[in-house]
C-alpha cells in the first residue's frame, strides 16, 4: 500500500529534469567522496547515489522501455514495502541535503534536490521518523519545533532586550526590514539576537520583529512534505505583509534561505517580498562603507585559486617583488621584511595611490 | 565461410544496421526525456541562468579535467580521477585524431581533418586500455562500487573494452591474421554501436543535460557553479 502512494508521487514529480538527471548517472561512485555519513561511517548504502535508487527504479520501471523488459524477466524485481521502510531510514537519517555530491559529481547531477524528491513520496506515505514526525506536529500546532508559543516569544524577547541593553522593535508598522530568527536562536542562543539587534541598530536600519512572523525554521521543508513547507512560509509571508515591510532578512542557516527564496515563490507564482540572508545584507553594507576594499579578481574569477600550491606562491612572491622594485627602491630588502609587514604596506600604497594620488 | 566474409558482412550491412539502431535509440531516448516537459521556472533570478550554464560546461569540459588537483576529492584518490580523465581523453584522440577511424568519418560524413601522427595515437591506446583495467579493478574493490555496480555496469566495461583490444592488437600485427582481428574488431564495434542506446554508455548525450541543470540552479542563485 505504502509502496503505491510512494511510487505515485515519484511518477507525478518526475519531469524532463528529474528524468534527465537520472539518465545521465554514469554509476561512477564519486559522490561518495564528498559525503560525510559515508566518510565517517564507511558504509556504501550512505553513498548519494544509493540514496536515490528507488527514484531510479521507480523511474526505470515506469518510464523506459529497458526498464519495464528487465521487469517482465524478472532481472529488476518490484519494490516492497521492506525496502521502503529501509531506505526511508537512510534517505531521513543520513543526509543533512548540503548537495556537497553535486559538486563533485562529474556529470553535475543534483542530487541534493532529487533526495528530496525522494523524501516527498516517503512523506506522502507516512513514513517519516517519529522524532521527525513529532517537530513537525509541534511546529503545525504551537508554531515552532520547540515550542516557542506567543507568551514564550514575547517574554524571551523582553528579557533578551533587558540583559543585553537593546532596543528589539516589535511590530512596528511601516518598518523596511522584518528580522526573522529561528526557534532555537530564540531558546538556546540569545547572544545571538543580541549580536544582531546592535549592529542592526547601529548601522540605522529600519527593522522590527514580529509576533506572528516568528519562525522562519521549516520543517516541512526537511520532511519534504510540500503542503506543509508552503503553510510554514505563509506564516511569514503573511506577517510581512501585515506590517508592510519591503524586505525579509532570516539569519543562520542556509536551508530556510533556499525554502523562503525558491520553493514558496515557485509554487505561488509571484514574489512578494524581497528576501535577504542576514550575512548577506551585512557583507553588502560592509562593501558599501568601504569600497575600496574589494578582492582580487580577474572576470569574476579568483584565478590564483586554480593554481597548484607551488605556482601559487611563486606567482605571489614575483608580483610582490615587482611592486617593490617600482615603487620603493631604498626601502629594506625584502629579506628582511615578513609577510605581514609587507602585506599591510602593500594596502597602504594602494590606499595611496587611490586617494593622495595630488601629493606624489 | 570465411574471415574475409565475416568482415564483409560486419563492416557492410551489420555495421548500417547497428548505425541505424544507434541513431534511433539515442534519438528515441532524447525524445523520451524532452516529451517528460520541464516545468517554468517563476522563481525571480538573482543571477544569470544562462551564464551559470556556460560557466558549467566551461568549467565540466574545459577546467576540471586539467586541473582537477582543485577539487578535495582528486586527493583521496588522484589515481582513478587520472585514469578516468585519461580513458576519455583516449577515446577522443583515437576516435577523432586516429587517422584510421578519421576516414571512416570521411566516408560517412564526407568532411576531413588533419591528423595525429600513429605513434602518438598508439600510446594513448595504450594509454587507454591500461585506465580501463585500473577503472575495472576500482570497480571490484571499491565498496560503493560493489554496491551499485548490476551486470549491466560490468557489460557496459567489456563492451567498450572489447573493439579498443582487438584494434591495438591489429595495429601492431601481434597474434592472429589480420582479417579474423579485423572482423572481431568490427562485430565488436557493431556490438558496441547496438548496446550504447540501451545503456549508461548514452551518458555523453544526457551530460548536457544534467550539467546545464545544475548551472542553471548555481546561475539562479548567482553562485559559480
Amino acid at each position: 500500500m505504502e509502496t503505491n502512494v510512494v511510487i505515485n508521487t515519484f511518477v507525478k514529480e518526475t519531469g524532463g529534469s528529474v528524468a534527465s538527471q537520472l539518465e545521465a548517472c554514469t554509476r561512477c561512485g564519486m559522490c561518495a567522496e564528498a559525503c560525510h555519513f559515508y566518510q565517517a561511517t564507511g558504509n556504501p548504502e550512505y553513498a548519494p547515489v544509493w540514496k536515490i535508487e528507488l527514484l531510479k527504479r521507480a523511474y526505470e520501471q515506469r518510464f523506459t522501455l529497458i526498464g519495464k523488459m528487465k521487469l517482465a524477466l524478472g532481472i529488476d524485481k518490484r519494490i516492497t514495502d521492506e525496502e521502503i521502510s529501509h531506505f526511508s531510514q537512510i534517505v531521513y537519517e543520513a543526509c543533512t541535503m548540503c548537495n556537497k555530491c553535486s559538486m563533485v559529481c562529474p556529470m553535475g547531477i543534483q542530487i541534493g534536490p532529487l533526495i528530496h524528491e525522494v523524501r516527498a513520496g516517503f512523506s506522502d506515505a507516512g513514513i517519516v521518523p517519529a522524532d521527525l514526525m513529532a517537530a513537525v506536529n509541534k511546529q503545525v500546532e504551537e508554531g515552532s519545533p520547540l515550542g516557542v508559543t506567543d507568551d514564550v516569544y514575547e517574554s524571551r524577547m523582553e528579557w533578551v532586550a533587558d540583559e543585553w541593553e537593546v532596543d528589539l522593535p516589535m511590530d512596528v508598522k511601516g518598518a523596511d526590514t522584518l528580522v526573522v530568527f529561528s526557534s532555537i536562536e530564540v531558546m538556546k542562543f540569545p547572544e545571538n539576537i543580541a549580536a544582531i539587534a546592535k549592529i542592526l541598530n547601529t548601522a540605522g536600519e529600519k527593522w522590527t520583529l514580529s509576533t506572528h512572523a516568528r519562525e522562519v525554521v521549516n520543517f516541512g521543508f526537511y520532511e519534504g512534505n510540500a503542503e506543509r513547507t508552503k503553510m510554514f512560509l505563509k506564516r511569514v509571508f503573511d506577517g510581512a505583509v501585515e506590517l508592510g515591510v519591503k524586505k525579509i532578512v532570516v539569519t543562520e542557516c542556509g536551508s530556510r534561505l533556499r525554502c523562503l527564496a525558491l520553493d514558496f515563490l515557485q509554487s505561488d507564482g509571484r514574489p512578494r517580498r524581497d528576501r535577504d540572508h542576514s550575512h548577506r545584507w551585512a557583507d553588502r553594507r560592509i562593501s558599501q562603507s568601504r569600497p575600496h576594499q574589494v578582492k582580487r579578481r580577474c572576470a569574476g574569477w579568483e584565478w590564483n585559486h586554480y593554481l597548484p600550491r607551488c605556482l601559487q606562491d611563486s606567482a605571489q612572491r614575483r608580483s610582490h617583488q615587482g611592486t617593490q622594485n617600482r615603487t620603493e627602491p631604498s626601502g629594506p630588502t625584502r629579506l628582511q621584511r615578513n609577510v605581514t609587514q609587507s602585506r599591510r604596506s602593500n594596502l597602504l600604497r594602494r590606499w595611496r595611490r587611490r586617494h593622495c594620488h595630488q601629493r606624489s | 565461410m570465411n574471415w574475409t566474409d565475416v568482415l564483409t558482412f560486419a563492416r557492410g550491412p551489420l555495421f548500417k544496421v547497428a548505425l541505424l539502431f544507434f541513431i534511433a535509440g539515442m534519438a528515441y531516448r532524447l525524445v523520451r526525456v524532452l516529451f517528460l516537459g520541464y516545468s517554468p521556472d517563476k522563481v525571480p533570478a538573482r543571477g544569470s541562468k544562462l551564464g551559470g550554464a556556460l560557466k558549467s560546461y566551461l568549467k565540466g569540459i574545459i577546467a576540471w579535467p586539467f586541473i582537477p588537483w582543485v577539487k578535495n576529492t582528486f586527493k583521496k584518490n588522484p589515481l582513478i580521477y587520472i585514469a578516468g580523465g585519461l580513458f576519455h581523453l583516449g577515446l577522443f584522440v583515437i576516435l577523432v585524431l586516429g587517422t584510421a577511424h578519421m576516414l571512416v568519418w570521411k566516408s560517412l560524413l564526407g568532411i576531413s581533418w588533419p591528423t595525429l601522427p600513429l605513434p602518438i595515437v598508439d600510446w594513448m591506446a595504450a594509454v587507454t586500455i591500461i585506465a580501463m583495467v585500473i577503472l575495472f579493478i576500482n570497480r571490484l574493490i571499491n565498496p560503493v562500487l560493489k554496491l551499485i555496480s548490476g551486470p549491466a555496469e560490468y557489460l557496459n566495461m567489456l563492451i567498450v573494452f572489447l573493439p579498443m583490444v582487438t584494434g591495438y592488437i591489429m595495429t601492431h600485427h601481434l597474434w592472429f591474421p589480420y582479417e579474423v582481428l579485423y572482423s572481431l574488431h568490427m562485430l565488436s564495434v557493431d556490438l558496441l554501436l547496438i548496446w550504447i542506446p540501451l545503456s549508461r554508455i548514452s551518458h555523453f548525450m544526457f551530460y548536457f543535460f544534467s550539467k546545464a541543470i545544475h548551472g542553471a540552479d548555481f546561475g539562479k542563485r548567482a553562485v559559480e557553479p
